[in-house]
């Protein structure tokens, strides 16, 4: 039996893929599929880790990494210094401004995409749309090669809503995300009430039991997944206490914010800590067609500190190096400023911000004209970003994905890395 | 930067201004007068001096006071105008002048030139006559020598008559000379004759547009002192009281940047902006001249001005920074610049009796400020996030404070105790879909008597980050902090009021805003819905209430602001100028 995912090949799936596969979809009946090649690559680079922090709706690049006060589109905002000097950032970021040494600035990007949807996918694909086909997504890509072979823990894993299987696309739902909806752990990670440990002991011993009876005769992919599903359900109710957020100290909630987001910063670095893959968190909403400046304001005011808290207990615990972090969005902000004193959408002269693993911390590349309608100096799209991704965790982005005997680049093959910002 | 300032002006005969009888009861003229001399200082933002610095004969209502106050003013610019197109005129009359003469002298010039040319002609006939003679007189010679040899008497003779003809020969060649360096003299004095008149033309078209101009700004001019005649005369006929169904556009300032702030001066000579330039901006509504100062570090949205005629005027920048500021005709001095707030001030306001001033601001706080000194008297601290607006009571006893989450605080003026809260949430909206607070009050006005609250803002969003929601006035009795009416408009609007006054009398409210469009709405105190609606080519960011009663100025996102009548009509045709270009 052949299964429609990533190589797909009966003689690489090997009984651990299937438990790991299995494991990854929480109990789903599916599984992933995976080269030797790519088991290899992920031992060897299974220190890496990735978190995204996606601003949704599009935060304006104007009141977040390239500030232009002073200018018909300025806005009313200040730019202020940061650890990095002669590097400046909006002043509604003024705890983010001190870890700016952990940081690089990409301040030329032009992905030509004024779309939500388009916009998401190019960003967090690194390719532009392709009618009745889609990539893998960042997680999912990077958690096929970064995730240690033996881990119980998902590979990919969102602390907001928003997590879908699609992400994981031919890459099979091994690498799908899963989604820790406010906050809470996945679910079903507890026994029903009234069940003891040892009735579920024994419980799983029958059904494991019927199974291998079942399975006599009849052994394929499907039934070593389903089985392996259970197995590997078990491993991760094991470890439980990783999703347990309650037992955080106070001290250390208030340090992020007991708001939602200051939540997810603080769920994010412990399943950093705890050696998930691939973290991804968001913070809503910046699509601010009206009243852009109080809404970043807000938001902004709200995301600032318990972000740098983020990247600076990362760097105290020396998980910075090996974690690659990206805060990014769909699209930037148009500089115009609209009679509702917002900012709409605009996808040719924007910024991200990107550090920890393989980034050189204070750099900044790429530049755009005075009052930030277009890009002046080293233009970049989502395929350099892509390209850059890969090699900050030491993969080669110019690798293929092989599905259905066809190659699909990793990173598109038109672009290549930001090399300015590679450490 | 560019500036216009257009002038709308309405001409024609007199019309009897019609009185209105807003609910069932005409106003008398005293009444009105004595209402709309302590509404002033009611408005959030603007505590204005209720004495306005005209002049003002005992018993004159204050609408008659400003109507002369604009008669004479327009009648100073006509003259001034006047003057100045005189004096283009003679320009223009000396730049023709110079042209006519220049040509003249060219002609003198063509005279002298053919005169040298002649001379030459001449010069030279004679030198050849000369040569002639030289010629015939050695033929005499030889001959003498070859007839009459010996006779010596002749030869001599013959001699003589050589050397004579020799002599004219020399003569005529010398005239020859002469005539020459004449005639080149007068070439030379033609060609720079010749440029003359090309030269003075220049001066002509610059003079003839000049003339042009001052003629024009003349003339444009020109209607406005008619039409503030015919006005001072209706008023000095019937009492006026301000008439939402007559509402015209009067007067139309613009500028390179969206406004943001208007605010009139006592005097109501001149409308007071801040816009997204971070300048301070001060026109003159009679010479159409702008002032601009450049003190704040950000957008300036934030103004009040200091009751008296000295022209003391408070802004707040959205970097935080309060100043004062005196207003001269020639300049915007700042007087003092303070850190009021850390993050945006929002809101600046006045007590009535000039002593105070109380800002709002991103910091969560209230505080309240020496009006004289700058130094602070109190922080009020209790709203959890930004304080959008702040107004004090007519009796300078209360002071209101309101937020984005539609807390409306009373306090305490003294004590700077927190007495009460007003519930205007109505005004607010937490969207789950963006996760966001959306709304505050975005404008407060107190009645002239003090009874009603006015707070302005958004309601019913149905999108945030779209800003699409109903503008909306919330009418509350001051006595017991209800309540009374959620107003908005009759016909359905998408967007927010951000600026919001009563009457003069207190009968009715006017409310400006917009989202995709601009508006401005009228309501009588009882009813829910508008019964006036005007529109405005954008939205308005603010509105402010000229001393008179009878005008508003709106902060539109169009670069312009604009100046509307709520006088009774009694113009027959309404003309349009176009703009004066400072």
């Amino acid at each position: 039996m052949r299964c429609n995912y990533a190589c797909g090949t009966a003689e690489h799936l090997s009984r651990r893929t299937f438990l790991q596969g299995a494991a990854g979809a929480l109990g789903a009946l599916s599984f992933g599929g995976m080269t030797t090649a790519q088991a290899a690559q992920q031992l060897t680079s299974a220190q890496k880790r990735v978190v995204v922090f996606w601003l949704s709706g599009g935060v304006s690049q104007l009141e977040t990494w390239d500030p232009k006060p002073g200018t018909d589109t300025g806005g009313p905002l200040q730019a202020i210094p940061t650890s990095v000097p002669g590097v400046h950032i909006s002043e509604l970021l003024p705890f983010t401004a001190q870890q700016m040494h952990h940081l690089a600035l990409v301040r030329g990007i032009n992905t030509a995409e004024d779309d939500h949807g388009k916009g998401a996918y190019i960003m967090l694909t690194g390719h532009r749309p392709q009618p009745g086909f889609e990539y893998p997504y960042i997680g999912p890509a990077l958690a096929s090669h970064l995730m240690p072979a033996d881990s119980p823990l998902p590979g990919c894993i969102h602390v907001a809503d928003g997590a879908s299987a699609r992400e994981a696309s031919f890459l099979g739902p091994r690498f799908a995300p899963v989604g820790l909806a406010a906050g809470s752990p996945p679910n079903n990670i507890n026994l029903p009430g009234g069940l003891s440990a040892e009735q579920d002991s024994r419980r799983r011993a029958l059904r494991s039991k019927l199974s291998g009876r079942f399975a006599q005769g009849r052994r394929q992919a499907e039934t070593e997944a389903y089985s392996a599903s259970y197995d590997q359900a078990a491993a991760l109710i094991a470890r439980k206490d990783i999703f347990d957020f309650s037992s955080i100290p106070d001290a250390e909630q208030e340090r992020y914010g007991k708001h939602d987001f200051g939540k997810q910063c603080l769920m994010a670095r412990k399943l950093i800590e705890n050696g998930v893959t691939f973290v991804k968190t968001t913070h809503s909403n910046y699509d601010t067609h009206s009243e852009n400046f109080n809404f970043h304001i807000e938001q902004l005011g709200e995301f600032d500190r318990p972000f740098a808290t983020f990247i600076s207990d990362l760097a105290e615990r020396g998980l910075l190096a090996s974690t690659l972090v990206i805060v990014m969005c769909e699209f930037g902000r148009t500089p115009r400023i609209n009679h509702l004193v917002g900012r709409d959408h605009w996808g040719k002269a924007w910024s991200i911000a990107v550090g920890g693993a393989g980034i050189q911390g204070g750099a900044v590349v790429g530049k755009t004209n005075d009052n930030g309608t277009a890009v002046v100096d080293r233009e970049v799209n989502g395929g350099h970003l892509f390209h850059t991704y890969y090699r900050a965790v030491g993969l080669d982005p110019t690798k293929a994905f092989w599905h259905e005997g066809r190659p699909f680049h990793k990173a598109d093959p038109k672009a290549d890395a930001i090399t300015e910002i590679l450490a | 930067m560019n500036y216009q300032v257009q002038l709308t002006v309405a001409t024609g005969p007199c019309v009897a201004a019609r009185r209105r009888t807003a609910r069932g009861t005409a106003l008398c003229l005293v009444a009105f007068a004595a209402t709309l001399a302590v509404s002033r200082p009611l408005h959030s933002d603007d505590a204005a001096a209720p004495q306005a610095a005209v002049t003002q004969a005992a018993g004159e209502s204050v609408a008659l006071k400003f109507a002369r106050h604009d008669l004479a003013r327009w009648t100073e610019q006509v003259k001034r105008l006047g003057e100045t197109a005189a004096v283009a005129a003679a320009a223009l009359d000396s730049a023709n002048k110079g042209v006519a003469d220049a040509k003249a002298a060219q002609a003198v010039g063509d005279k002298a030139l053919a005169d040298a040319a002649s001379a030459v002609t001449a010069a030279e006939q004679a030198k050849a006559g000369a040569a002639k003679a030289v010629a015939d007189s050695l033929e005499v010679l030889k001959k003498t020598a070859i007839e009459k040899q010996g006779d010596q008497a002749a030869l001599t003779a013959a001699n003589a008559g050589v050397d004579a003809a020799a002599k004219v020969v020399e003569a005529a060649t010398k005239q020859l000379a002469d005539a020459i360096d004449a005639r080149k003299q007068a070439e030379s004095n033609k060609v720079a004759i010749d440029k003359k008149p090309a030269e003075v033309e220049t001066a002509v078209k610059p003079a003839t547009e000049a003339k042009a101009a001052a003629d024009k700004a003349l003339a444009d001019v020109q209607p406005f002192l008619t039409l503030s005649g015919e006005r001072l005369t209706a008023f000095e006929k019937t009492p006026p009281l301000p008439d939402p169904a007559a509402t015209r556009l009067v007067q139309t300032i613009t500028h390179d940047r969206p406004l943001l702030a208007c605010r009139f001066d006592a005097n109501g000579d001149g409308l007071f902006a801040g816009a997204e330039d971070n300048a301070f901006h001060r026109w003159d509504l009679f010479t159409t001249s702008g002032i601009h100062s450049q003190v704040h570090k950000s957008w300036l949205g934030a103004m009040a001005c200091l009751p008296g005629p000295a022209g003391t005027v408070l802004t707040g920048g959205h970097e935080g920074k309060l100043t004062w500021w005196t207003a001269a005709d020639s300049a915007l001095s700042a007087v003092r610049t303070i850190d009021a707030h850390k993050g945006y001030i929002r809101a600046v306001t006045v007590s009535p009796d000039g002593t105070l001033v109380a800002t709002a601001g991103n910091d969560h706080l209230v505080k309240v400020w020496s009006a004289t000194d700058g130094t602070l008297v109190k922080e009020l601290a209790g709203h959890t996030r930004h304080v959008y607006n702040v107004a004090f009571h007519p009796s300078g006893t209360a002071l209101v404070s309101g937020d984005l989450l539609g807390v409306i605080k009373q306090w305490a003026v003294g004590p700077w105790t927190e007495t009460r809260e007003l519930d205007g949430k109505v005004l607010w909206k937490y969207d789950t879909g963006f996760k966001a607070d959306v709304g505050g009050v975005r404008s407060f006005a107190f009645s002239a008597d003090g009874t009603h609250l006015a707070a302005a803002g958004i309601t019913d969003v149905s999108n945030a980050f779209a800003g699409i929601g109903t503008p909306c006035v919330v009418l509350f009795d001051w006595e017991s902090g209800k309540q009374l009416k959620v107003m908005k408009p009759k016909d359905a609007f998408q967007g927010s009021i951000y600026g919001v006054r009563f009457s003069p009398a207190g009968d009715f409210l006017v409310g400006a805003g917009g989202g995709g469009a601009g508006g401005m709405w009228f309501w009588k105190l009882d009813d829910e819905k508008s019964f006036q609606a005007i529109g405005l080519p954008s939205v308005a960011y603010d509105l402010d209430l000229h001393p008179d009663g009878l005008r508003l100025a709106v902060a539109l996102f169009d670069k312009t602001l604009r100046i509307y009548d709520l006088s009774p009509k009694f113009e027959a045709v309404q003309v349009s100028a176009p703009p004066a270009t400072k």
